[in-house]
């Protein structure tokens, strides 16, 4: 039986953040395999809130700065549980075995799920205002996650490995449509790939 | 010249696992096959010649649950824009794309399949171009009707 944390109310805003998280994983079922995955996600958003909490003591009260830091939050709050139902099938991944895809492929490595996991939500920070659009999450049978969106004629794909992020843009769904590719070095492309993936 | 050679009106029968976000149904109630649907860590999709299953896509799926799509050997042959760039979007080098029969025997890890053949580029692409032979390999499977539904659609219709 999990134990769901409760927020108190002299608790700071993290942990009333992360017993959101907790509470969207519990009701999705997700079993005793999983658990270690939780406390991993549980980790790292209690590493960005505290990172937050530091700033807030340090900073002098209701400064637009201050106000910048509450609507983060926020928005960070909004961001996981708009893209919960994806971020458990990115980290489900992590259960796929050896032959996934039924032809021998690799089971999907670690570091690569985590790291998508982090990408698409600065993704979803930096396109959401534009319309978001909620991605197909595959295995790359190399080891990496694949995310992919059909938008009308276009449609794009994202490879994120443990360290690197390419695209590939389809211009049509004609057997000869154009394709073109690339590296996405800084989250800032995205904005122009999403803009275009949107006609 | 390899025996048994695969002519250009042959299908090919290519198994796709269901729950691996293989297929995305649209929000019409269409669906497409992901590009990774013909993804291999070696970059030699596997298929099967449909003439050689005796045109039963079922035993191409086997044991999994999922289904199967299919492309033709000449549309695969006839993708004619793989090519390397540079850096400045400069072509360095094109790739042909074709079909050989790569029958198993007595593999330890998989079962007898005298049908078996794989997509391969000469020479061997570099990842980046192996993804878009993917995105074209896909785009061919979406344009055809599937030779087994998956149950994931049979279910929803």
């Amino acid at each position: 039986m999990p134990v769901i944390a409760q927020p108190a109310k002299t608790l700071p805003a993290w942990s009333d953040y992360n017993a959101l998280v907790i509470d969207d994983r519990i009701s999705r079922g997700i079993g005793s395999p999983a658990r270690e995955l939780l406390e991993l996600l549980g980790h790292s958003a209690r590493a960005y809130y505290d990172l937050s909490e530091s700033l807030l003591k340090y900073l002098p009260a209701f400064t637009h700065h201050t106000l910048l830091i509450m609507d983060t939050n926020l928005f960070e709050r909004f961001a996981r549980r708009y893209l919960g139902d994806t971020l458990s099938e990115i980290y489900e991944l992590l259960t796929w075995d050896t032959g996934w895809n039924g032809y021998n492929s690799p089971k999907p490595e670690h570091n690569a799920v985590i790291h998508a996991g982090q990408w698409i939500t600065n993704l979803f920070r930096e396109v959401a205002d534009l319309g978001w659009i909620k991605p197909n999450v595959t295995g790359e049978p190399d080891g990496g996650v694949v995310f992919e969106w059909w938008y009308g004629q276009r449609k794009l794909t994202i490879y994120v490995g443990e360290e690197n992020v390419e695209y590939v843009q389809v211009w049509g769904t004609a057997i000869d449509a154009k394709i073109t590719d690339g590296d996405i070095e800084s989250i800032n492309i995205c904005r122009s790939l999403w803009m275009w993936l949107r006609g | 010249m390899p025996e048994n050679p695969i002519t250009d009106d042959e299908i090919l029968y290519r198994c796709v696992p269901d729950n691996k976000g293989l297929l995305k149904i649209q929000p019409n109630g269409t669906f497409k096959i992901s590009s990774q649907a013909f993804h291999d860590p070696n970059q030699r999709p596997s298929v099967d010649r449909a003439r050689l299953r005796e045109n039963d896509p079922s035993r191409t799926l086997g044991p999994y649950s999922g289904g199967v799509t299919s492309i033709v050997t000449h549309d695969v042959r006839t993708i004619d824009d793989l090519v390397q760039y540079d850096k400045d979007q400069r072509p360095i080098q094109d790739f042909i794309v074709d079909v050989e029969p790569k029958p198993i025997f007595d593999d330890p890890n998989e079962p007898d399949n005298y049908a078996h053949a794989e997509i391969y580029t000469n020479p061997l692409c570099p990842r980046r171009v192996f993804q878009r032979l993917c995105e074209r390999l896909a785009l061919l499977a979406n344009s055809r009707p599937w030779e087994i539904e998956p149950p994931i659609l049979r279910d929803k219709a």
